[in-house]
């Protein structure tokens, strides 16, 4: 199985070789520009010390400040947030916000740290960064275990050695400067595309069937919306197990039945059949949406796929060898650079709002990002229509194009 | 074979008959027949050929089949690196023809150096000229790579430019 960097790596060249890119340009645009490693040192509740590897990869500036979130996973290393950061370049390229691309991990369990330690972890993290991060520099977001309480802290922790500055990171909670509409953003996004995505095949989302996987914030958010709109969610499937049900779930209920069970999953939903990884992606369905790991459609997976329309709700669901074969089974994959962008595209909105000292209110976020998601769309699909091209390839030559030329633009 | 006229060879003018005399112990001849492989890539084998005689063949087996990478005519100096680094051979060595050579034991002639034999020591001094001789060569050679030109950056940058701002620009 390649790993994250091999597979971003493997989507961008593509797209480099068919846009005729010379090798010394290929690597000026994939190399990361810093690459930061600190020891994160914090005591425990029992008085021991633990020494902890924390990650911050600055990948691309070229269009504004670096930006991406900070992932505290025990799996969390250089290579993982090296390939997450290079994607955040072309994510915030494709949707056409003014960041560049970063990402930033600590090496670490968080289930096996008290509140009191995570706060702990999270500011001395900080104290390790704090000069090389900045509203205008490089602007940290939550990730994989890390939420609105870690930016707060983090900002708390900025503000020590920097003054007020809020846009230094965002996700952070309403009640600190962080924005309405953040919460849903990335499953707002995803299932704007599912919708899209139909409609290129002459659908309405109204009685859609849809698969699921992952139901914690990006899949439980698209379910909801989905949901609303009218679309029937009829398998879904998390860390605890999977379930179907041909008569469709409510996802708002789904939603309160995770909450209250202990193991936080949707097993045990009443009404529900049990059913398989495989028996889920192999679904016949109309929208097929990975929203939870890496890596999940192989070669094997992919061949099994029926839906018509694949949205990518999580990073890097799918290897590239399987994703040929989806584009040569007649699949729209929407890729995750396009698909999951709702939530760096409303974290623009929250740093734009902290640096303007002026707060939206919800109906203009959800419109703002509705018109920056739908530009994106027309310009990934023209691309792809006037070129011959798939949209993964379509998306990551539009990211190409845009860092390009605020390269170019900029100069060396 | 009758003993060889060190004398005759560059690498040991300078040294009267006395001095190789002082060396003979670390100094062995021999005939080496055509094909046959005598310094093995990878392997320490501490043993320096003076070749008076005959043409070898130095070749590399690293990277799968074999590759040639010189052929060196009598007289010649071979081994000396890893015989005095104590690392191991970077190639193979054949003998393309019947190779006449006299083989020098590292190890003895450390021991002469260590005796303060004055032979061993002129012996020595020969040695660091023609490793002197070499990496003046090899950095000649380097020099020459490095101001083979390049192309030409801005050019490159431009014709970016170029495709970006037409062909991808829908």
């Amino acid at each position: 199985m390649p790993s994250h960097y091999e597979s971003a790596l493997g989507y961008f060249t593509d797209a480099a070789r068919i846009m005729d890119i010379s090798p010394s340009i290929e690597r000026l645009l994939v190399e990361p520009q810093r690459q930061m490693e600190v020891e994160v040192a914090i005591e425990r509740d029992d008085g021991s010390i633990a020494v902890y590897r924390g990650y911050r990869v600055q990948h691309n500036a070229a269009r504004g400040p670096y930006k991406g979130g900070i992932r505290y996973h025990p799996e969390a290393d250089q290579d993982e947030v090296n390939a997450l950061a290079n994607l955040m370049t072309w994510k915030t390229a494709v949707v056409g916000v003014p960041f560049g691309g970063g990402k930033g991990g600590i090496k670490v369990d968080p289930r096996e740290l008290s509140q009191g330690e995570l706060q702990r972890l999270t500011r001395k993290f900080v104290d390790q960064i704090h000069f090389i991060i900045g509203p205008n520099v490089d602007i940290p977001a939550p990730d994989v275990n890390t939420n609105s309480q870690t930016m707060a802290w983090f900002a708390d922790q900025y503000a020590k050695y920097h003054g007020f500055e809020p846009g230094v990171v965002t996700g952070k909670p309403i009640e600190v400067y962080g924005s309405v509409g953040r919460e849903e953003a990335t499953g707002r996004g995803v299932a704007l595309c599912s919708k899209w995505a139909l409609a290129e095949l002459d659908r309405g989302v109204e009685g859609a069937t849809f698969a699921l996987q992952g139901f914690g914030n990006v899949g439980s958010w698209t379910a909801r919306i989905l949901c609303s709109w009218g679309a029937k969610l009829v398998a879904v499937g998390d860390h605890g197990g999977y379930l179907e049900n041909p008569d469709g779930f409510d996802a708002e209920a789904l939603v309160r039945h995770v909450a209250e069970n202990p193991d936080r999953s949707v097993m045990g939903f009443p009404g529900a059949d049990r059913s398989s990884f495989e028996a889920l992606f192999a679904a016949d369905v109309d929208v097929l949406i990975p929203a939870a790991l890496g890596g999940v459609i192989d070669d094997e997976v992919a061949r099994t796929v029926r839906a018509k329309v694949v949205v990518e709700g999580a990073n890097g669901p799918t290897e590239p060898s399987a994703h040929r074969i989806l584009v040569e089974k007649g699949v729209i994959a929407v890729p995750d650079i396009l698909a999951n962008a709702g939530g760096v595209t409303v974290s623009y909105f929250e740093w734009v709002q902290n640096t303007q000292r002026f707060l939206w209110e919800r109906a203009q976020v959800d419109t703002e990002l509705e018109r920056i998601m739908r530009r994106a769309w027309d310009q990934v699909a023209a691309l792809a229509r006037g070129h011959k091209l798939d949209l993964r390839t379509a998306a990551f030559i539009l990211a190409i194009r845009e860092v390009g030329k605020a390269t170019v633009l900029r100069g060396l | 074979m009758d003993g060889m006229d060190y004398s005759q060879h560059p690498f040991f003018q300078g040294l009267d008959p006395k001095d190789i005399e002082g060396l003979l112990s670390a100094l062995c001849d021999v005939t080496i027949a055509a094909g046959e492989t005598f310094i093995h890539e990878g392997k320490q084998e501490g043993l320096m050929y003076v070749v008076f005689a005959g043409t070898t063949e130095v070749y590399s087996t690293r990277n799968g089949g074999e590759s040639l990478l010189a052929v060196i005519e009598a007289p010649a100096v071979l081994g000396e690196i890893e015989a005095l680094s104590g690392g191991s051979r970077a190639a193979n060595v054949r003998a393309k023809t019947e190779v006449q050579a006299c083989v020098l034991d590292a190890k003895k002639f450390f021991e002469r150096i260590d005796a303060g034999e004055p032979g061993a020591h002129k012996l020595l001094l020969r040695l660091a000229r023609v490793l002197a001789k070499r990496l003046s060569a090899m950095n000649q050679k380097f020099t020459e790579i490095e101001r083979r030109p390049k192309p030409p950056r801005h050019d490159e940058l431009r014709e970016f430019q170029r495709k970006l701002f037409s062909e991808w620009s829908v």
